[in-house]
């Protein structure tokens, strides 16, 4: 009998295979370029505009990329990618013949799991990556902005990626939820894109950060205030909210995926 | 012997509470190829759900390999290859890529799926996504995917689904070939009840949750070899019971014709010649055999 850890091993490959060809893994690798790729036109034809000027040009350069990508990008990114991992095992009827493989039910949720968390990883890091990428061409092709005076942050460059990454978990836990209990990819992808709008409708509301999109959605421009105003990474409150969606959405979906009648 | 699969007196209702299985029992040998028949919503597929883990009986006793699914979940289905219902696959992967899914799971070497794929005839196709096969090609994929790990128990639910009459030999003499070769206890649902004649060595039939018949086929072909009827076309019903001294079945339609049970044919003989020695005229004499096929029929009539 193989131990859990082996278990998980293989059923993570499986899942690996299974997203390979699917939407949510086009959009994971090539949605990057596609993003980096108007940002560098734009700074290509309008950077003086774009960038405060006799300043070092990263920070700002890399904070604003980041804020449009966190604002839009990332919470269209995020309901496709769990509607299409978890759509995948609905439309095909799947889920009967992943429940009949010699692999535990815990396993069978917690390497989807990984698998989604491992794929958002993905995009976040070639994100940054490109965005640093796009800064070097921009040194060279467009060297009067003023990218070649100063050192790519690399520090700051790991904390923007941290603070977005996090603060996606519990938005990410809530769509594995809604995905894996709503069979209709334009139901479930509804109850996303309405979370999304609601953001952007109250987000001057006291209250709206407890609607679980708003943190993933302001993390970018939040990010050059921190900076600016030298607060900590993470506001005690922004943890409180985003750790909470996170682990109550997981449980839940978790006893789901171990009791709900998924093959029948 | 301990069967592989055994049920007792199991029962299970969906949560809308109808009852589908109601104190069903079936017990498959080892190195059976176990036939399941009944009609549409007898309880078939449910059964099948219950022996493979995916639904939970509330009354009775499940146990697969001599253990039950909540105790040994892991241990009784890395020995069970299936195919439930209709086939699924992924779709969007190949033949190839579907048989590596199963082939992690199952922590076998990489040649198993060349292997698997060669039995069913797929060899040549394997590169193809699933979207692109037929019906039939799907089929015998998923036979792959299930034979695949060589296990001990094979659980078909409707394999011939999807098959021209060719493909239906083909899996037949396949499967017979694993059980005899392999030792294989196959577990196989179908509505093919001349397949079932064909291939398999114990029956269950079931119907509204409980089973009408269950035992060695052989059994089942006795008692349709027991239960011949003759007709004998008469020009009247007069004094008939008196001369047939047994149940008769009279069928009036244009003609008079007398029907009864019998075992011999000289017993056909002595009744005929009793019947024209007392004056009623035969016209013709007709021997009716049954078939598998009436037998289940009358087995699920006498089962309402």
């Amino acid at each position: 009998m193989r131990t859990a850890l082996q278990q998980f091993g293989a059923a993570f490959k499986a899942e690996t295979i299974k997203s390979k060809g699917t939407a949510a893994y086009w959009l994971t690798y090539i949605g990057p370029f596609f993003i980096l790729l108007i940002f560098l036109l734009g700074f290509y034809f309008k950077g003086h505009h774009l960038l405060p000027p006799k300043v070092d040009p990263w920070l700002p350069f890399i904070a604003k990329i980041w804020d449009a990508a966190a604002m839009v990008f990332l919470p269209m990114y995020l309901i496709l990618l769990a509607s299409q991992l978890l759509n995948l095992e609905h439309k095909n009827a799947t889920w009967r013949l992943a429940y009949t493989l010699p692999y535990s039910k815990h396993i069978i949720f917690w390497s989807k799991m990984a698998m989604l968390f491992t794929l958002n990883l993905s995009a976040h890091l070639l994100t940054m990556l490109l965005t640093i990428a796009a800064g070097m061409l921009l040194a060279f092709i467009k060297p009067d902005l003023g990218f070649t005076l100063s050192a790519i942050p690399w520090q700051h460059c790991a904390a923007l990626t941290a603070k977005v990454l996090v603060c996606s978990f519990g938005i990410l836990s809530v769509y594995y939820f809604v995905c894996f209990e709503i069979k209709n990819q334009v139901k479930s992808m509804g109850i996303g894109i309405s979370l999304f709008i609601v953001v952007t409708i109250v987000a001057g509301w006291k209250y709206a950060f407890l609607i679980p999109t708003y943190y993933p959605m302001v993390s970018g421009m939040s990010y050059y205030k921190i900076v600016a105003a030298h607060e900590p990474l993470f506001a005690a409150k922004e943890l409180i909210t985003v750790g909470g969606y996170f682990v109550l959405f997981s449980l839940a979906a978790w006893y789901r995926a171990c009791t709900k009648r998924m093959a029948v | 012997m301990q069967p592989i699969v055994e049920l007792n007196n199991v029962s299970f209702a969906y949560p809308n509470g109808v009852k589908v299985l109601n104190r069903f029992s079936l017990r498959i040998p080892q190195g059976s190829i176990y036939g399941f028949l009944g009609p549409n919503g007898s309880g078939k597929s449910t059964t099948i759900r219950v022996v493979m883990g995916l639904l939970k009986a509330q009354e009775g006793i499940v146990t697969v390999f001599g253990d039950s699914h909540s105790t040994s979940r892991i241990a009784i289905l890395s020995r069970i290859g299936s195919l439930i219902d209709t086939p699924n696959f992924y779709e969007h992967l190949t033949a190839y890529r579907n048989l590596e899914i199963v082939r992690l799971a199952h922590d076998l070497p990489q040649q198993t799926i060349a292997e698997a794929l060669q039995l069913v005839g797929l060899s040549a196709t394997a590169k193809l996504k699933v979207s692109e096969f037929s019906l039939g090609m799907k089929q015998r994929l998923a036979l792959a995917m299930a034979l695949l790990p060589k296990p001990e128990l094979l659980v078909l639910d409707e394999p011939s689904n999807g098959l021209d009459p060719n493909g239906i030999i083909e899996i037949r003499e396949l499967l017979i070939r694993i059980n005899q070769q392999l030792g294989t206890t196959i577990f196989v649902s179908s509505h093919l009840l001349s397949e079932v004649e064909k291939l398999c060595t114990h029956l269950s039939i079931i119907n509204q949750g409980q089973a009408v018949f269950e035992g060695p086929i052989e059994q089942l072909t006795e008692r349709i070899a027991t239960q011949k009827r003759v007709w004998f076309t008469v020009g009247s019903t007069e004094g008939l019971s008196s001369v047939l001294d047994r149940p008769l079945e009279i069928r009036q339609n244009g003609s008079i014709k007398v029907g009864f049970e019998y075992t011999t044919d000289r017993e056909i003989a002595r009744c005929n010649h009793q019947l024209v020695t007392q004056g009623v005229e035969v016209f013709g004499i007709h021997k009716e055999h049954q078939t598998l096929e009436e037998m289940y029929v009358k087995l699920l009539e006498d089962n309402k």
